[in-house]
């Protein structure tokens, strides 16, 4: 248990934490700035998708906005079920989508599965937002969250350096925590390592499309609306170290 | 050519790995004052309250619904609000969209 305090020592405390807790609002809102600064890239190469309305170009997945966010949902060509922590950030997508479009921003999900066993899974969980299947093109590779057969042995690069695969698959069950995440998506750890999560954003303007802005790992940490919950709860995500795979689809929890 | 500034890959690249730092540098802070939140000191609820729930009443040590920490959300609706009486704030239903997917129902938490 903490230290238990008065009021008054609560309240003193609470409001120097108070004046960090802006400092860091702050500074968010400076970054997000900073991320709307940074320069456009064209889009040259014609990617192709599959869609629940059939195959779309990467202009159409825009739907009539002029922005596009896309989350690079772990579904590989292997796997039997999407990853479970990518299926705990989807838990809150359906939610947040009419919003957005609200915006000018259309948001769907990005898989290199193909379309059936996306939508399949989509059922399954219970979810409406739309998700388009990448299987045959290079989308998701271009855009750093899926690697081939050979970058799993030569080296690959995942969130602006170098990924080591190679030792990771060599070390194989050792790596529990891999280990199990790769039995929850039905493969094994080179299958399920052709994929890593990632967020990507995109702008249409007179029809072309340009890349503005991608984040990986960590940086993306926001798509699990449950987080900051728990960074407010008296204690935290008490994940341990390393931390606990406790993350589990929604329907595959016990009772809690 | 569209007013926002186009450029190359490797000029995004070299702006978007300078941005990379400063987020890294952003979620540490964060990480750091989740933990000062936990060190601030608890204080004892003397006072009884009393809640109206599904379940009929409740007191606020019942609402922890078997679990050791309670998330309260102060949702606004009431006379006050615009809506008010058929509809609660138009900010809050916003967030609570979010918040049956978010509900971190294993980690002790109601």
């Amino acid at each position: 248990m903490n230290r238990v305090g008065t009021r008054d020592e609560w309240r003193a405390a609470r409001i120097e934490l108070l004046e960090r807790e802006k400092e860091l609002t702050r500074r968010s809102d400076e970054l997000a700035r900073e991320r709307q600064e940074l320069s456009w890239v064209p889009v040259e190469e014609e990617y192709s998708f599959e869609t629940d309305e059939g195959r779309k170009t990467l202009p159409e997945l825009f739907d009539g906005r002029s922005q596009l966010l896309v989350y690079h949902f772990m579904f590989g060509p292997a796997y039997t079920a999407g990853c479970p922590t990518c299926s705990a950030a989807a838990d809150t997508f359906d939610g947040g989508v009419v919003h957005l479009n609200q915006r000018d921003l259309t948001f769907l999900c990005a898989s290199r599965a193909p379309l059936e066993k996306l939508q399949a899974y989509k059922q399954r969980m219970g979810w409406s937002f739309p998700w388009v299947s990448t299987a045959g093109s290079d989308f998701n590779f271009d855009f750093g969250v899926s690697f081939t057969e050979e970058q799993q042995r030569e080296g690959a690069e995942y969130n602006y350096r170098s990924l080591e695969l190679k030792s990771v698959l060599e070390q194989g069950v050792v790596n529990d925590q891999i280990a199990e995440l790769a039995a929850a998506v039905g493969t094994d750890l080179a299958g399920y390592l052709t994929e890593l999560p990632g967020l990507s954003a995109f702008a249409l303007e007179d029809g072309v499309v340009y890349h503005t802005y991608s984040c990986y790992a960590r940086g993306g940490e926001f798509v699990l609306g449950f987080y900051p919950f728990l960074d407010r709860a008296p204690k935290g995500r008490d994940e341990g170290s390393p931390p606990e795979n406790w993350i589990r689809r929604h329907d595959e929890y016990g009772d809690a | 050519m569209p007013e926002h500034a186009v450029g190359t890959r490797e000029e995004w690249l070299a702006a978007r790995i300078e941005l990379l730092e400063q987020e890294k540098h952003l979620t540490r802070r964060s990480d750091e004052l989740a933990r000062r939140r936990r060190e601030l000191p608890w204080v004892a609820v003397e006072k009884e309250y009393s809640f109206e729930t599904e379940e009929g009443t409740k007191t606020l040590a019942e609402l922890f619904d078997g679990r050791s920490q309670l998330l309260v959300y102060h949702f606004m609706f009431g006379p006050s609000v615009d809506g008010w009486p058929e509809a609660g704030c138009v900010g809050c239903s916003y967030t609570a969209d979010s918040l049956d997917g978010a509900a971190p129902i294993s980690r002790s938490t109601t």
